[in-house]
């Protein structure tokens, strides 16, 4: 049988996500003695192979479709349901993203299968599917059997290195007639507030909390973000109060994010936060409380005002960078 | 316009969630308060109400105990009226149960407009709101951080990684909103002793023409079997700043080859 990976992509481009789903599902695939193939769709679909095939896919399935020719989560979670009634897979797979839970709890709501999102390790059991999910944010792991002929699954973003293991790829069109109905989300506009790097992918993450005491005190971390090559992003308490916006907000109702270097000033880490941040490889914390729930968590932590202390660190960064 | 707001009671996060350890799922035993993610969704509800010149906002909520007492912090902030599903049967639904008691409780409010939290303070499964709407059949967008209603059609601004995407779509549709994006209101004296009297339509899952075999425990496709703790981070190194802190923190970010 087959484990079938939809594969994510914005207009031709596959996020990273995408690898690390598809190096999850050579593992589920390989346990049960499945191949991997994926379902691409739009018209971008074919144009993506190759990538997702040096990622392990055996077969693209393309679905095009003019109802398929942007984004949107109705005609999306159709056109797999439909491809997945044809080719009856063991499993259906997608990384943990936002797109990716939309579209798979729409697939499993047609379905009417359970679905296990933001999983760490799945196997086929005896009456379904084992599988460990995180949960709470991830602050808690869960294992739990889902009962479903087939297993619709996420794996959890960031939990997985993704790797490279080249497999045939070979494109496969499948052809469903999706109603117009379903193109009546559309996407008209898009507007990029954040060029370049996103506070999602950016490899150093400098950010700041209640401790920053207003807005304007936010000029330093984006002058230090930017020496590090990274974005500056901040806790609830800093939305709350309207010294940046949301789209900044690290957290649960925020962006997950998985940095190689997190810098958190003057944040003290309630959960809703350290949900968002503990992706972070490593955590570098500033703050004036010892006993700071993320001081507590960082790998290297220093007890100081970051007022005084993050110009000095601009100061040395620039010596040092020469 | 008539919006309907999906609304969760949950446990105060304020105090720490227990698990019932026979069965591993959240002990909600304890008072109910209103899910600060929903009171977004409140909020955008009633705004949307007063721009389009009238209407109503109708609380869609599930709980155990016929617990009202995160619904009445909604009515007192302006909803109209709520409809609360409780019945012993449900202990124990899953995410797409949910979907489906949330859903047919919807079907008997005929809102042009359903908005919902993306996703719960407690339960952070966040795949509840998507369901309903494939339940529903009705068309869906997530992530929106701004609404405008127009002539039967919606405008959301669509919250993206790098900003935001302009999308459209037709009314009756299923909206799922980030927290943030606006303040929620205060309830104010008045709007408290009023919330008082607002009808709460209390139903269980027969008046709803769900099976009790499909929900709860029973209809649950999927059984927790074990939950742990995930990995805790150990506190690393601990350095008071005495002047040279800076230094410290430059060495950090250059063993790290960040520098």
């Amino acid at each position: 049988m087959t484990v079938l990976v939809i594969a994510e992509h914005d207009r031709g481009e596959v996020p990273i996500a995408t690898f690390e789903a598809l190096t999850a599902a050579r593992t589920l695939a390989a346990s049960m003695d499945d191949t991997v193939e994926v379902v691409a769709l739009g018209d971008e679909s074919a144009q993506i192979a190759p990538d997702l095939a040096l990622h392990g896919a055996e077969v693209v399935h393309t679905i095009m479709s003019p109802v398929l020719s942007d984004y949107g989560p109705e005609a999306y979670a159709e056109a797999v349901v439909a491809l997945v009634n044809a080719i009856s897979p063991s499993a259906v797979v997608a990384s943990g993203t936002s797109r990716g839970n939309e579209v798979l709890a729409g697939v499993a709501a047609r379905l009417d299968v359970a679905f296990a999102a933001n999983v760490v390790a799945a196997e086929k059991s005896a009456g379904g599917f084992s599988v460990t999910r995180q949960q709470w944010g991830g602050s808690l792991l869960e294992d739990v059997d889902l009962d479903a002929r087939v297993a619709v699954l996420s794996f959890a973003h960031h939990s997985i290195e993704p790797t490279e293991a080249p497999a045939a790829g070979t494109v496969s069109t499948f052809n469903v007639d999706l109603p117009d109905e379903l193109a009546r989300t559309v996407i008209k506009d898009r507007t990029v507030t954040s060029a370049g790097v996103t506070l999602a992918t950016a490899p150093v993450v400098v950010s700041g909390g209640r401790g920053m005491g207003n807005a304007e005190a936010f000029a330093m971390l984006e002058e230090l973000a930017e020496l590090l090559g990274g974005r500056v992003g901040c806790s609830r308490a800093v939305t709350n109060n309207g010294w940046r916006n949301h789209s900044d907000q690290v957290g649960q109702t925020g962006t997950r994010i998985a940095p190689e270097v997190y810098l958190a000033c003057g944040i003290s880490g309630a959960t809703q936060h350290w949900v968002g941040a503990m992706g972070s490889k490593n955590v570098i914390a500033i703050n004036t409380d010892a006993e700071a729930n993320l001081v507590t968590k960082a790998g290297h932590a220093v007890i100081a005002d970051l007022h005084e202390i993050v110009p000095a660190i601009i100061e040395e960064v620039k010596k040092r960078q020469g | 316009m008539k919006v309907a707001v999906c609304v969760k009671q949950i446990p105060d996060p304020a105090v720490p969630g227990e698990l019932d350890p026979s069965t591993n799922t959240l002990n909600r035993d304890d008072k109910l308060i209103l899910d600060e993610s929903d009171s977004f969704g409140v909020e955008l509800a009633l705004q949307l109400v007063e721009a389009a010149g009238g209407g109503s906002v109708t609380l869609v909520s599930m709980a155990p105990r016929s617990e009202v007492s995160g619904l009445r912090t909604a009515l007192a902030m302006g909803a109209d009226d709520a409809v609360l599903v409780s019945d012993d049967a449900l202990a124990g639904t899953d995410a797409l149960g949910t979907a489906k008691v949330l859903g047919a409780a919807l079907g008997r409010v005929e809102p042009d407009l359903i908005l919902a939290g993306v996703e719960s303070s407690d339960g952070y499964t966040g795949t509840v709101p998507e369901q309903i709407a494939g339940v529903m059949g009705i068309a869906s967008v997530t992530f929106a951080k701004k609404i405008e209603a127009s002539d039967g059609m919606l405008s959301i601004q669509r919250q993206t990684d790098d900003g935001y995407d302009e999308v459209t779509c037709p009314m009756p549709a299923l909206v799922s909103v980030t927290g943030g994006v606006v303040e929620p209101r205060y309830p104010s004296f008045k709007g408290i002793m009023a919330a008082k009297k607002k009808p709460v339509d209390q139903v269980g899952i027969a008046d709803l023409g769900i099976d009790a075999s499909a929900v709860g425990f029973a209809g649950s496709r999927q059984e927790t079997v074990a939950v742990v703790d995930a990995e805790a981070r150990e506190a690393g190194e601990i350095v008071i700043d005495e002047g040279e802190g800076f230094q410290r923190i430059a060495d950090f970010l250059a063993e790290l080859k960040v520098i």
